[in-house]
């Protein structure tokens, strides 16, 4: 289980965080290439992330720094948030 | 002053094309597709006496070589040595944007820093520091606005000043203890003569890069014990961090960055709802996104169809009046190769592709202006799903959807997917969409061999065959030859924009302007040679006496004039009427011999009119012009009739009242009913007889000639490959023309069935195709069209798209052999069970 630094509460996955508030990146799994894709576009540990909108089961839109990024379920569920 | 080379660089959608734009004023791409400025683009500009030369490098949100794109940026950075790298920072989201800015500074590059689209993120509550972002990045940081053109002189004048100065000492970042010491340990053992790499990079970069990992970097170290070491260290940090070496890197660069941003970047975050985040929750919508993208899609392709047409009709004949004028710079019974060259072979040619450029300009126009909203990448995310599902990535949709106008365009659209493999499959399948050159085979084979009932359906099955074959083989390829994981769907959304005009006009009109060089070029050059393959040999001596048939028909034409002639009454055994019909044919001749201009032209004209006189002021002759007036009236109204119903659907309202006007007028012929009947009786069965024998003899004759020729006799020789598909030399004939562009078919398929100029609305040649072949036999002239390779300018597209061969000689291979292998099956299965014969 992934837990949330400092608070001993677990983190929850993005692919399951509820749209419109913002929530901080614990860390990020998955395999490497998707991990360092992710990290350059900005989704790092401690960076601000709300989800804006969820295209059916598959697929997320997520807003971090000023930019929105689209995302397929599969690296949402890799993104750990709190 | 001497020549600065400046590097310009940025994430995907910083602006860095508008950037360029402004310091260049040189036309390129603008767009808000990520990844849309993918070739190396140059542009010059001046100031203070000073000259620049600009090299815009492809957005990357990184230096770490993961894409193509980076590995360009990286090598240019590396062996090209710009004087100094301008990147373009979004000031909307600079954390990220500095990401990149930081691995250049790694590499020791001298920068400059454009803060651009700074008045957007002003009116978003951001402020900046300049002073103290310039001080941190020891560089300094110019504000512009790319596209109203602001600051880019300061952001010159600050890339001179940089170019002149050494490199400064960048902020080094403080990697973990760990990694600092893995970093160590590995340049200690590079030597300088480890692989491709290690002579043009600095040992501590080197030693970093492949402590990460690098794709690029990693593969070509000559020493492996070098990549052992690195990738035990690598195990080894992981298990201590939990974390991949790279990655922890990749914290501590943003953690540098966000303690840069504390201090000079103060956000009021109040304005958190942008219009775009509105927007998308339309858009984007579960429920609503599919329909709205389908239903702008559907609007898109009505408006590309309906208003392109009149320009196509205008584009069509001034190639005609073209070649007319080309045809009269020689004597017109002139028999020179030179003039058949250029007609048949160049204006013809060019003309037939050049055709399609309106359809072309406005599914680009479109295309471009829903790129230049942000409308395109939101339209890639709502088709990832169902294109995943295929094995490809949603942004190969986009392709896809243009692949069924014109392939060529499609495949440049591919440039849009980072991932090589989703690319390669993407071109791999994109010919199965069945493009519109392939719609005039159709339109020819399906009215001539179906009932009408069943048009629709089997126009529908063949698009359906094909996306069917196009998915299956994406499936396929990315099960076998493509294998490797498809990267999974993740993209930036730009926000929504109004696209300026000049953006989407120069985006439109770069695509347009690769379309029109093809037609200059390859298929110029591949029109001349299927021309001349089909027009040559010449035949010296013809197996059936041409000249003797012609007359014959000619000696019959003449008796059945003479003996309407003597019906009427019109002269002894009906002179008057035999002499005006070879006075009338004796002037054909003349037309046909002869350019209105030429002097022989005018002497014949003189002499018919003179016989006309003769024959009509002769005693009895009066009856003879009244026939012969009756006659052009009803040659006039004939005309005025086609010309008023053209486009019009047999039946509708306006045709009927054509009909009705037309009827009227002939009642309005006021002669004696007797003779108006033998002028009908002329017009209908003689006149229209005489025509009908003498194209056949025409027809016969072109025929032999083309059997005769270099594509005959290849047809010929290809007919036992292609018996089991069911086709014989025509249709194979029909099939090598069909490579320099698919509706060339048409044509051929007319040429060699003798029925003079075809196109899809030729019934005579669908007699003919239906007399000679069975409805199977059709739809395998259909099945094979749609499966086999659409045209040499794909060839010559996906040639340059891959930078290689392998892929295209691949293609034409492959997508040969599919055709092949599926119509025989389709045929021999159906001969079998005797279905369609």
């Amino acid at each position: 289980m992934i837990m949330a630094k400092g608070t001993g509460m677990p983190a929850m996955r993005l692919s399951r965080a509820g749209a419109g508030f913002p929530r901080r990146i614990e860390r990020i799994t998955g395999p490497e290439a998707q991990v360092k894709r992710l990290t350059e576009l900005g989704l790092v540990s401690g960076a601000e992330v709300s989800v804006l909108a969820r295209g059916g089961t598959d697929t997320i839109v997520l807003k971090v720094g000023g930019s929105r990024l689209a995302l397929a379920s599969g690296m949402a569920d890799n993104v750990w948030v709190k | 002053m001497p020549n600065i080379v400046v590097a310009l660089a940025g994430n995907p959608n910083s602006g860095k094309t508008t950037v360029f734009n402004a310091l260049t004023g040189l036309r390129q791409h603008v767009g808000n597709y990520p990844g849309v400025t993918v070739e190396k683009k140059e542009g010059a500009a001046r100031r203070n006496g000073g000259t620049f030369t600009i090299v815009d490098l492809p957005g990357t949100y990184s230096l770490s070589a993961s894409s193509p794109e980076e590995v360009v940026a990286r090598n240019f950075l590396v062996d090209e040595k710009p004087d100094v790298v301008v990147q373009v920072l979004d000031a909307s989201n600079l954390e990220r944007n500095l990401y990149l800015a930081v691995q250049m500074m790694e590499l020791g590059v001298k920068m400059a820093f454009a803060l651009n689209m700074s008045d957007v993120a002003k009116a978003r509550g951001i402020e900046f520091d300049l002073d103290k972002l310039s001080g941190f990045l020891k560089a300094p940081v110019v504000p512009t606005v790319g596209n109203k053109g602001q600051g880019t002189d300061a952001l010159l004048d600050a890339a001179a000043r940089v170019a002149g100065e050494p490199v400064g000492e960048y902020e080094k970042i403080k990697y973990p203890h760990g990694v600092r010491e893995a970093i160590e340990r590995i340049e200690c053992m590079l030597t300088g003569k480890d692989g491709e790499y290690a002579a043009r990079f600095p040992d501590k970069w080197l030693a970093a890069r492949i402590l990460e990992g690098d794709n690029e970097i990693v593969p070509a170290l000559c020493n492996r014990e070098v990549a052992k070491e690195a990738l035990r260290l690598r195990e080894s940090l992981e298990a201590e961090s939990g974390d991949f070496p790279e990655i922890t890197m990749a914290e501590a660069r943003y953690g540098w960055i966000s303690g840069m941003c504390s201090e000079a970047v103060r956000m009021t975050p109040e304005s958190r709802h942008e219009v775009s985040d509105t927007i998308d929750r339309v858009l984007l919508n579960r429920v609503l996104g599919l329909p709205i993208f389908l239903i702008l899609m559907y609007i898109v392709f009505q408006l590309v169809f309906t208003l392109a047409e009149p320009p196509m009709e205008w584009i069509e004949n001034a190639f005609g009046a073209l070649g007319s004028r080309a045809a009269g710079l020689w004597p017109k019974a002139a028999d020179s190769p030179l003039r058949e060259l250029l007609v048949d072979g160049i204006i013809g040619g060019v003309g037939g592709v050049l055709v399609f450029l309106p359809n072309i300009i406005l599914l680009f126009l479109a295309i471009a202006f829903l790129e230049g909203t942000g409308y395109m990448a939101r339209a890639a995310f709502l088709m990832d799903r169902l294109m995943h599902k295929i094995g490809l990535h949603g942004k190969s949709f986009i392709p896809m959807l243009l692949g069924f106008g014109c392939t060529v365009p499609a495949i440049m659209g591919t440039r849009t997917l980072e991932n090589r493999q989703d690319r390669l499959t993407t071109i791999l399948v994109l010919p199965w969409m069945s493009c519109g050159a392939r719609l005039p085979i159709y339109a020819l084979i399906i009215p001539a061999f179906f009932p009408e009932a069943l048009h629709a359906w089997m126009l529908w099955l063949i698009y359906v065959i094909g996306i069917v074959f196009a998915v299956v083989g994406a499936r396929l390829l990315r099960t076998s030859v493509f294998k490797g994981d498809s990267v999974p769907f993740v993209m930036e959304l730009p926000p929504y924009r109004i696209p300026t005009l000049r953006a989407v006009i120069t985006l439109m009109w770069d695509r347009a302007g690769e379309y029109v060089k093809k037609a200059g070029t390859i298929i110029l050059g591949v029109s001349i040679v299927l021309w001349a393959m089909t027009a040559y040999p010449k035949k010296p001596e013809f197996d059936r006496d041409y000249a003797a048939a012609r007359e014959a028909v000619v000696a019959g034409h003449m008796d059945a004039v003479a003996e309407l002639g003597t019906e009427l009454g019109l002269g002894q055994e009906g002179s008057f009427l035999r002499e005006w019909e070879e006075a009338k044919l004796e002037m054909a001749g003349v037309r046909d011999e002869y350019w209105e201009k030429e002097s022989g032209y005018v002497e014949g004209e003189r002499v018919y009119e003179a016989k006309l006189e003769q024959l009509f002021n002769q005693p009895g002759g009066a009856r003879l012009r009244e026939f012969a007036d009756a006659d052009a009236n009803l040659e006039e109204m004939e005309a005025a009739f086609a010309e008023e119903t053209e486009g019009l659907e047999e039946g509708s309202r306006e045709y009927r009242e054509a009909e009705r006007r037309r009827e009227a007028a002939i009642a309005a012929i006021a002669i004696e009913p007797g003779l108006f009947a033998g002028v009908a009786a002329y017009r209908d069965d003689i006149a229209a007889g005489y025509g009908e024998r003498m194209g056949e003899i025409d027809n016969a004759e072109a025929g032999e000639e083309l059997a005769h020729s270099i594509s005959g006799r290849i047809g010929k020789f290809l007919e036992p490959v292609v018996r089991p598909m069911g086709f014989d030399w025509r249709i194979a004939t029909a099939i090598i023309g069909s490579f320099a562009a698919k509706e060339v078919f048409v044509a051929q398929m007319g040429i060699v069935y003798s029925v003079g100029e075809a196109d899809e609305e030729s019934d005579s040649l669908r007699d003919k195709l239906c007399g000679n072949y069975t409805p199977l036999q059709g739809f395998c002239m259909m099945l094979y069209s749609l499966l086999s390779l659409p045209c040499v300018a794909t060839i010559a597209v996906a040639r340059r798209e891959t930078g290689g061969w392998k892929l295209p000689i691949a293609m034409i291979v492959g997508f040969t052999l599919v055709a092949y292998v599926a119509t025989t099956i389709v045929y021999q299965f159906g001969s079998a069970f005797g279905i369609g014969m």
